[in-house]
């Protein structure tokens, strides 16, 4: 069912089997060390159909793993959440480094993969053979991604801690260094976000960066290098707000319950209703009318009938909102708003999220069955190309024989090759 | 040098944030991206107010053409266009494209192998499938909001628009994927990427973690609320400022003694899981206080700690390592004289991004691009008698 030389890929045994397959169906990609962000990054790419091969060094060392000498087994009884979560859709092969057989093994699966995406030190790369020098002169239409704490350039200055070396990467970090902790927040310490977005909002980056090197290679033929950093990434998910610090020549503040640069002139903040909270976003003229109508506020509307009135009465408007908001629940106040197109939502846990009806129709929330687990809810990719959402399916990981076994043989290992590999500890 | 995506070109609808972020982002690879743009122009452009700042952002590096889609001769152009480019991307509400003649069906009939995205709130089906949604509403709805915050206070929206930007960001990564697919079968293909759905994706392993049982002790706070994989993260007060520090489990002993904190009692506890990491945690928040953030910082890094400052945007601008990389690059602009902006996260090849580019002039390459499309001078000049340019 495997083994024989298939560039267009059409027929490899690995193939997924939903009927969807997704725009990447036929690329692979190597993903070296299974740390963030390359992690996320590759889980976007399987999510969209590229068949990606997770390289896991035993006993070594990610900048964010350089402490865990547990090898981490893919059969393992009880894989972290990550694991599940960001393994959906790849195979996990774990080699020894230290061992010859491994470089090889390296050498040959970046051969035939169009991009390698690693988290782990350059170093560790290099070392294996696959660094970027050495595998983009064997695959010169290789998209050879790296990614770290701050930048591959200048790292003898900078003003992140890293002193010039390259530093361990690490999501509050990331968080702190970029600017966004200092911004959320009323007026306390500074704030992070409730979720890794410094590792994961990265990995977007990284699988956005390695999709232009495959679409440069997709219509030239041509490879390239490219870099991500989640120092790069923080800054530009706030593109616009620094900016408007840089060119305006203010700071605007935090966000308190709302935005730093669209909340003082704008209904754009959260409310406490009397059974919890809710956001109200974009209240434009027509909006704050139907608002305040509902609302049982035409008073209101009539104080700040127009959107220089509107929104030099911002303070005022979000009292006399406030008070009301709390004389009911949400559903009373978002099923009104629903009903005329003014936009608000609940602050929801992640109980509601899990269980979110609109989520699970999009396929941005599955169930599967884990070999291990049991059934198990993850997230699935945020976008649907033609109609369907497409399905990495579950992780395959490690499943000796109906995974790693046939990705040896397809790198030219035969049987007796791959039992040996196994037999002495290499894989 | 070469961009990327030399000789690709995207006819690009959209406003505000989500869609006209994923073209900068085209853009900066090397796309050429085409504003179609009422014949009056975007809303918000020009203005001196933060709108006008945002506007440069989310439409620096593309061209321009203005005319009016909803009359016959302008939807003409428009697929005229679109047969000459990789993709299309417009972020209305389901049924404003089609009702102008430009459903994704209409597209194909001039480019069968042509992307058309779309950028959405909620995604393309569901019962919220036609309501709109903004960069806050994806954050309430979809979970973060209720994860940032300390205990006790309200939960909090995140300090920028970060659900638009993660948006974009997927968006970015819908078209190209599907311009890979074109290069390679020739199929063209629909793509919807929404604000809700990307909030998901980008808290997929809390997610999982939550539907697996895992229940943080409390809300994300100054970073000890989140998952640190057995060990300690968060941001703690120093003696001049504040500074974010990360450890696993088995780090643990070195963040002790780089910070001279007295060794546990027993096996360290995973801090934002129990209460075993209490002790670290109160003991980083009365020895930080001590001493300034660089001397922490000397001595976290000797211990390959990861650590870093909080920082202002003020630092962030003129931090020597981000403007090396391209992350934050100046601008010469018209009205603002020379400024630092935000340029592109990722590098290829070696070379950041050096200059960010201006947005268009309304309809600045509206005659260019009509001549290359075929139109003769006189139809120009008609189509512009007529107001459709």
């Amino acid at each position: 069912m495997s083994g024989a030389e298939d560039p267009a890929g059409a027929s490899r045994p690995h193939q997924r089997p939903d009927a969807h397959p997704g725009p990447l169906a036929g690329l692979r990609i190597l993903e070296l060390g299974g740390a963030q962000p390359g992690a996320y990054a590759c889980w976007l790419l399987a999510e969209l159909g590229a068949d990606v091969v997770v390289l896991a060094l035993r006993g070594a060392a990610g900048d964010a793993q350089r402490d865990d000498e547990q090898p981490a087994t893919t059969t393992a009884a009880s894989p972290s959440a990550d694991e599940v979560a960001l393994g959906a859709g790849k195979r996990r092969l774990i080699v020894d480094p230290s061992r010859p057989e491994a470089r090889a093994i390296a050498t040959r699966l970046a051969e035939r993969c169009d991009a390698l995406v690693s988290s782990l030190p350059e170093r560790v790369a290099e070392a294996l053979g696959i660094g970027a020098e050495a595998a983009r002169a064997a695959t010169p239409r290789l998209v050879y991604a790296q990614a770290s704490a701050a930048g591959a350039l200048g790292r003898d200055g900078g003003g992140d801690g890293g002193g010039g070396r390259e530093a361990p990467m690490a999501d509050i970090v990331a968080q702190a260094a970029g600017g966004l902790m200092w911004k959320t927040g009323l007026d306390g310490p500074p704030a992070a976000a409730g979720a890794a977005l410094g590792e994961h909002g990265a990995g977007a980056y990284l699988a956005a960066a390695v999709l232009g090197g495959l679409t440069q290679a997709a219509l030239t033929g041509r490879g390239t290098r490219v870099d991500v950093s989640l120092a790069g990434a923080q800054i530009a998910l706030q593109s616009w707000e620094i900016g408007a610090q840089s060119v305006l020549g203010r700071d605007a503040g935090r966000a308190v319950l709302g935005h730093p640069e669209v909340s003082p002139s704008a209904i754009w903040g959260a409310f406490e209703a009397a059974d919890g909270w809710l956001v109200l976003g974009s209240v434009d003229a027509a909006r704050f009318q139907r608002l305040c109508a509902l609302m049982g506020l035409p008073e209101l509307h009539a104080r700040h009938p127009d959107d220089a009135r509107r929104a030099a009465g911002i303070p005022e408007i979000t009292r006399e909102l406030s008070a009301r908001f709390r004389e009911h629940g949400r559903d009373h106040w978002l099923d009104l708003f629903a009903e005329h197109d003014v936009m608000g939502a609940r602050v929801e846990e992640y109980d509601g999220v899990l269980a979110d009806e609109q989520a699970w129709a999009n396929g941005y929330l599955r169930r599967f069955e884990h070999p291990s687990l049991g059934a198990i809810t993850v997230a699935g990719s945020p976008i649907q190309f033609d109609g369907a959402a497409p399905d990495g399916g579950a992780p395959r990981g490690g499943v000796w024989e109906d995974a790693i076994a046939p990705l040896l043989e397809e790198l030219g290992y035969d049987r007796e090759a791959v039992a040996t590999l196994r037999a002495s500890g290499v894989v | 040098m070469a961009g990327q995506l030399d000789g690709v070109r995207i006819v690009d609808f959209t406003l505000y944030q989500q869609g006209p972020y994923a073209t900068v982002m085209l853009a900066d690879m090397g796309a050429e991206v085409i504003k179609v743009e009422r014949r009056q122009g975007e809303r918000t452009r020009g203005r001196a107010d933060w709108t006008g700042a945002a506007f440069y952002a989310n439409n620096r590096r593309k061209h321009s053409i203005a005319l009016d889609a909803r009359t016959p001769q302008g939807r003409a152009i428009v697929l005229r266009l679109a047969e000459r480019s990789h993709a299309l991307v417009h972020n209305f509400r389901p049924g404003v494209m089609e009702r102008l003649g430009l459903g994704y069906e209409d597209v194909r009939g001039a480019n069968a192998a042509i992307v058309y995205a779309r950028a959405s709130g909620w995604g393309a089906v569901g019962p919220r499938a036609r309501q709109a949604s903004v960069d806050l509403i994806a954050q309430a709805a979809g979970g973060v909001m209720s994860r940032t915050g300390f205990e006790g206070e309200p939960p909090l929206p995140l300090g920028a628009a970060v659900a638009d930007q993660l948006g974009a960001i997927h968006l970015c990564s819908a078209i190209l994927a599907g311009i890979v697919r074109a290069a390679r079968s020739g199929e063209g293909s629909e793509a919807d990427v929404s604000l809700f759905g990307s909030q998901i994706a980008a808290q997929g392993p809390e997610l999982a973690a939550h539907a697996m049982g895992e229940r943080p002790t409390r809300r994300a706070g100054s970073g000890e609320g989140l998952r640190a994989a057995g060990g300690v993260s968060g941001a703690f007060a120093t003696a001049d400022g504040w500074i974010a520090l990360a450890a696993e489990a088995l780090a643990l002993p070195r963040l002790r003694r780089a910070v001279g904190a007295p060794a546990p009692a027993e096996r360290e506890e995973p801090a934002s899981r129990g209460a075993g990491g209490e002790g670290l945690l109160a003991a980083l928040r009365s020895l930080l206080p001590r001493r300034p953030s660089a001397e922490w910082l000397a001595r976290l890094a000797a211990a390959d700690i990861a650590a870093g400052p909080v920082r202002g945007y003020a630092e962030i601008l003129d931090d020597p390592r981000a403007r090396a990389n391209g992350y934050i690059v100046e601008v010469e602009h018209p009205a603002w004289g020379r400024r630092a902006v935000v340029g592109s996260p990722i590098v290829y090849d070696g070379a950041p991004l050096a200059e960010p580019g201006l947005p268009p002039e309304v309809g600045g390459s509206t005659e260019l691009l009509l001549e290359e499309l075929g139109y003769g001078w006189d139809e120009i000049a008609a189509l512009r008698d007529a107001a459709v340019i």
